[in-house]
């Protein structure tokens, strides 16, 4: 039984490679025996069996091969040998482990974020394939639009290739349990929204979305435990949602938080005011329409029966659907978005720059190791061992390396996710989710493995070479760690380009003009009940404004309903404006409007252009009146004085028949951040229009607590929440870039310092190795500048052919970056110039060390040794 | 370290034991050599050091047995001895042979 005895074999190495020295011992011995027998000397006899049987070793070594299953136990021998050999020379084996660790630290906690964010499934039902269809408007270029109930019914009878389909909106209300009042995000959902998730609920039930009757709500996970302590007996127990009185009627599983993990309870539909409306109108857009993709049906037949479906739509009801289409994407990348993959893809390859700097350096260490050894190898290759097993012995230990390497950038690892964690932009889904888990340590085990191979596999195929061509195979060697030593500098110009880029962007983005006030000027949010009706707000939250403008410390208070806008490409036209002909929609630019109460231009120091403020005497009863900015003066009026003008499509009463006057003209603000250009902007006032504005802005240096007390008197519903400094609010804007500008230099941080070390290490190896000619030239009369003139020559020749081919690669990197680009193109040269000098500098200080030692040798000790 | 290179070569040692060892039974690594040599008339000379990998070799495949023994000379040595399969190995190895030296011969005969 073969099989048997080569797992025996492995049991008991050691025997069985006694037992072959046993066998070949006898053979020899025998041989002798008969040499003696037939006439010859002892010592004859012995010399010509040995001869007869070639080299014992040699022999016992082939022997040993063919014991399949000792390959493990040589191994093991490698194993051992190559930790003694790394133990043998300790400094460069620590420059080595903690360069691959760091890099390898930082890889595993950029993909631990990656593999939590993008790669693990959604926690839904079989969540890949579950799609989302968004309304597109045709003319003004919206992408993200909702669909109207009716509109959904149509879609639910009409689809063949989608099944479960549900809709949902999210909607923030107040909301109170036990006497405290609070504001909550949930989403009312319809359709087979429970269904097609696919999760079933830890407590309870769920409900059945279509029911009439709505006053039911499954709490989230997160409100259970924060609100209810996570008791078993809320089922049954009600809350106040919207004023409304509803029933607990069951908790969703930890994680399961849709559309997002703010979202903290689910309702019916038929819960949320004005349901009847929306119910019947066509024209009223609900929410998003879920789906999950009929079994044998790929995306692409969903999008072209999708296509067919809304053509159907807008043919057969022209009046609310004509100008609509509908898009399909899966539910991941819906979920994913668009700038975090980008993010994440940005920050992958930054990483992977550093590990194949990291991955250069030990390749160098190896090889000039290798140089040292060259006598060891060549005995050992003398001793009959073959040149793959001196290969073998060589990656062993690079992968000894690596894995060691791995195992110490685990702690790096940890740290560096828990980082990213915390400094990166909110709103990231699942990022919290970003751990140490088995398959992230998979990934680590397996990228330090074929970092180990990488790095060990050039240099331990050149220096098995080396045993036996002497000279050749060193000046070799030589020649592939200038090769390593280009490659590392090429990286870290382009890591560094890339950041120098970033970090200017940076900078230009922050000294832009906000266009407000930000210091000593608190933002909040400011809720009351949504149960109350619309005029009572209104009047409650101009009584908030005036009872904060009255406090002593105080300057000026004011609210508006929007404060900032994210990425709002949607184009708007006005229905008509007064002396001039209609707009075609072609001449459609982005546009927003708000309602503001109070003194809020003042509060952030918004200087006025033209005409007046809001005052008093600006009621329900009187001419409605606008203030526009600065871009919408000039879009609608160039070189012409707006004040006084009408317009019509933005009646803040909603009623788009009469003219609405305007009287004033403000200047531009950054209201979708800093990076984007202003807006058109229409600003109405709260006493018209009857809006909540709940984002309060306070001119002040009072504190939270006296805004509360100010507040907190006037309806037991008031909410006050998200209290900060306005400066920490635009800040909240720039922390993607921010967080991707502080990662990317950290990485071309980590990235200077390995190239750094590899020159230095490169040319400390040099030096070490010229010691001798070194001596000769220095004997022979050569100054000391000469001498360290010619290793500083030899290293920075290296470095600026580096620099040259860095500084073209990182035009195509740069490049892939330019969208996160402001105001520096991808060839900037001051950055471009001063990545260079920042390299050179680095590199003469890398290369002057090992030249000053070169002086340092003494020519006589330098003759005599070798 | 060269490895065998020439397929033929390594073939023929393995016919040259298994031949051994069908026609004399159990026998010794050294016994094996000896009785090549003389059976021979020393024209074919072993490397001796390159028969015990074979013999390890076709051991693991089943074709050979092993087992200690004690030698003439009353010493431990390691004994092998043919297996069924290995018999069944021979008489296809010996057909082999007998084919490639026929058309050797026919070749050398008539060109």
């Amino acid at each position: 039984m073969a099989w048997f005895n080569r797992l025996a074999n492995l049991l008991r190495p050691t025997r069985v490679s006694n037992e072959i020295e046993e066998e070949l011992r006898y053979h020899i011995e025998a041989r002798t025996a008969d040499n003696i027998a037939a006439g010859m000397s002892r010592e004859d006899a012995r010399r010509d069996a040995v001869r007869r049987f070639g080299s014992a070793t040699l022999s016992r070594e082939r022997s040993y091969e063919t014991e399949i299953f000792l390959w493990v136990e040589t191994i093991r021998h490698d194993l051992r040998y190559g930790a003694r050999s790394l133990r043998s020379n300790p400094l460069v084996s620590t420059v080595a482990i903690l360069s691959i660790a760091l890099a390898l630290g930082a890889s595993t906690a950029i993909f631990s974020v990656v593999h939590a964010v993008l790669l693990n499934a959604l926690p839904y039902h079989d969540p890949d394939r579950i799609v989302i269809l968004w309304g597109t408007g045709k003319v003004n270029n919206t992408l993200e639009n909702n669909t109207s109930v009716p509109n959904f019914e149509d879609w639910r009878k009409r689809t063949r290739t989608l099944e479960n389909l549900a809709t949902y909106r999210e909607v923030e209300a107040s909301f109170a349990s036990n006497g405290t009042a609070d504001w909550i995000e949930y989403a009312a959902v319809y359709g087979d929204f429970f269904g097609l998730m696919g999760r079933a609920p830890v407590l309870g039930r769920t409900f059945n979305t279509d029911e009439p009757d709505g006053h039911q709500v499954v709490l989230s996970y997160r409100l259970w435990q924060t609100r209810f302590g996570g008791s078993p007996r809320v089922l049954g127990q009600t809350v106040e949602l919207n004023g409304v009185t509803s029933q607990i009627v069951g908790v969703m599983p930890q994680g399961f938080a849709f559309p997002s993990k703010k979202t903290l309870l689910w309702t019916p539909a038929s819960a949320i005011p004005g349901w009847p409306t929306r119910r019947s109108g066509r024209g009223h857009g609900f929410g998003p329409v879920l789906g999950r993709l009929r079994p044998e049906t790929t995306l692409d037949q969903a999008r072209s029966e999708v296509e067919v479906i809304s053509q159907g739509l807008a043919a057969q009801y022209p009046s609310d659907n004509a100008n609509r289409g509908m898009r399909l994407l899966p539910l991941a990348a819906q979920i994913h978005g668009k700038t975090v993959p980008f993010m994440l893809a940005i920050l992958s390859g930054a990483v992977l720059l550093v590990l194949l700097i990291a991955c250069a350096n030990v390749a160098n260490l190896v090889l000039a190791r290798g140089a040292d050894r060259r006598q060891e190898i060549a005995i050992r290759s003398a001793l009959g061992a073959s040149n793959s097993r001196i290969v073998r012995q060589l990656v062993i230990e690079s992968l000894i390396l690596a894995c060691i390497g791995g195992a110490l950038g685990l702690p790096f690892a940890a740290l560096g996710i828990r980082a990213i964690v915390a400094l990166a932009p909110h709103g990231i889904a699942r990022l919290g989710e970003a751990r140490l888990d088995v398959p992230v340590l998979l990934f680590s085990l397996g990228l330090s493995l074929a970092t180990g191979l990488l790095f060990g596999l050039v240099p331990a195929m050149r220096i098995s070479k080396m045993g036996n061509q002497r000279n050749s195979c060193a000046t070799q060697s030589q020649g592939m760690r200038r090769v390593f030593l280009v490659a590392q500098v090429v990286l870290a110009v382009v890591l560094l380009t890339g950041a120098g880029l970033l970090i200017r962007s940076f900078f230009a983005i922050q000294s832009v003009d906000p266009g407000f006030r930000t210091s000593r000027v608190l933002a909040g949010t400011l809720r009351f009940s949504s149960a109350l009706p619309p005029d009572r707000r209104a009047e409650l939250y101009s009584d908030a404004i005036r009872r904060i403008g009255d406090l002593q410390e105080v300057k000026a208070a004011g609210a508006i309903s929007t404060l900032f806008y994210s990425g709002n490409e949607a184009k708007f036209g006005l229905r008509a404006v007064e002396g001039r002909p209609l707009e075609s929609p072609q001449q459609w630019t982005p546009m927003t409007w708000a309602t503001i109460s109070g003194d809020y231009f003042q509060a952030l120091s918004i200087p006025l252009l033209r005409g007046r403020f809001f005052s008093d005497a600006d009621t329900k009863n009187t001419t409605p009146v606008v203030i526009i900015n600065e871009t919408m003066a000039r879009r609608y009026w160039p070189g012409d004085d707006p004040i006084g003008k009408g317009i019509k499509g933005f009646d803040p009463r909603g009623r788009n028949d009469d003219w609405v006057r305007v009287i004033g003209v403000v200047k531009d603000m950054h209201s979708s951040g800093l990076e984007r250009a202003s807006i058109a902007q229409i600003y109405e006032t709260q006493a018209q229009a009857l809006d909540d504005t709940e984002n309060l802005v306070v001119y002040t240096d009072a504190s939270v607590a006296d805004l509360r007390d100010a507040i907190g008197s006037l309806d037991r519903s008031a909410v006050l929440t998200d209290v900060t400094e306005m400066s920490a609010r635009l800040e909240e804007q720039n922390a993607p870039r921010r967080f991707q500008t502080l990662l990317l230099s950290l990485f071309a941080a980590v990235a200077l310092g390995l190239a750094g070390a590899g020159i230095f290490a490169t040319m400390h190896y040099t030096v070490a190795q010229r010691t001798r000619e070194i001596g000769i030239r220095m004997a022979l009369g050569a100054s000391r500048s000469a001498v360290v003139g010619m290793v500083l020559h030899e290293g920075l020749v290296l470095v600026a052919a580096g620099c040259g081919i860095g500084l073209a690669g990182s035009l195509l990197f740069s490049r892939s970056i330019r969208s996160l680009l402001f105001e520096v193109g991808p060839g900037d040269p001051a950055t471009l110039s001063l990545v260079s000098l920042l390299l050179a500098g680095i590199a003469l200080l890398a290369c002057y060390i090992p030249a000053r030692r070169a002086t340092r040798v003494d020519p006589v000790i330098a003759l005599r040794c070798d | 370290m060269r490895k065998h290179t020439n397929d033929r070569l390594q073939g023929t040692l393995d016919l040259l034991v298994l031949k051994t060892l069908a026609s004399r039974g159990r026998m010794h690594g050294y016994g094996i050599t000896l009785h090549i040599e003389q059976v021979s008339e020393e024209i074919l000379r072993l490397e001796e050091g390159s028969l015990y990998p074979a013999l390890h070799r076709m051991t693991q495949s089943s074709l050979l047995r092993s087992e200690w023994g004690v030698s003439e000379n009353n010493r431990r040595a390691r004994y092998y001895s043919i297996t069924a399969l290995g018999r069944k190995q021979l008489a296809d190895e010996e057909k082999n042979w007998a084919a490639l030296t026929g058309a050797v011969a026919r070749v050398l005969q008539f060109s």
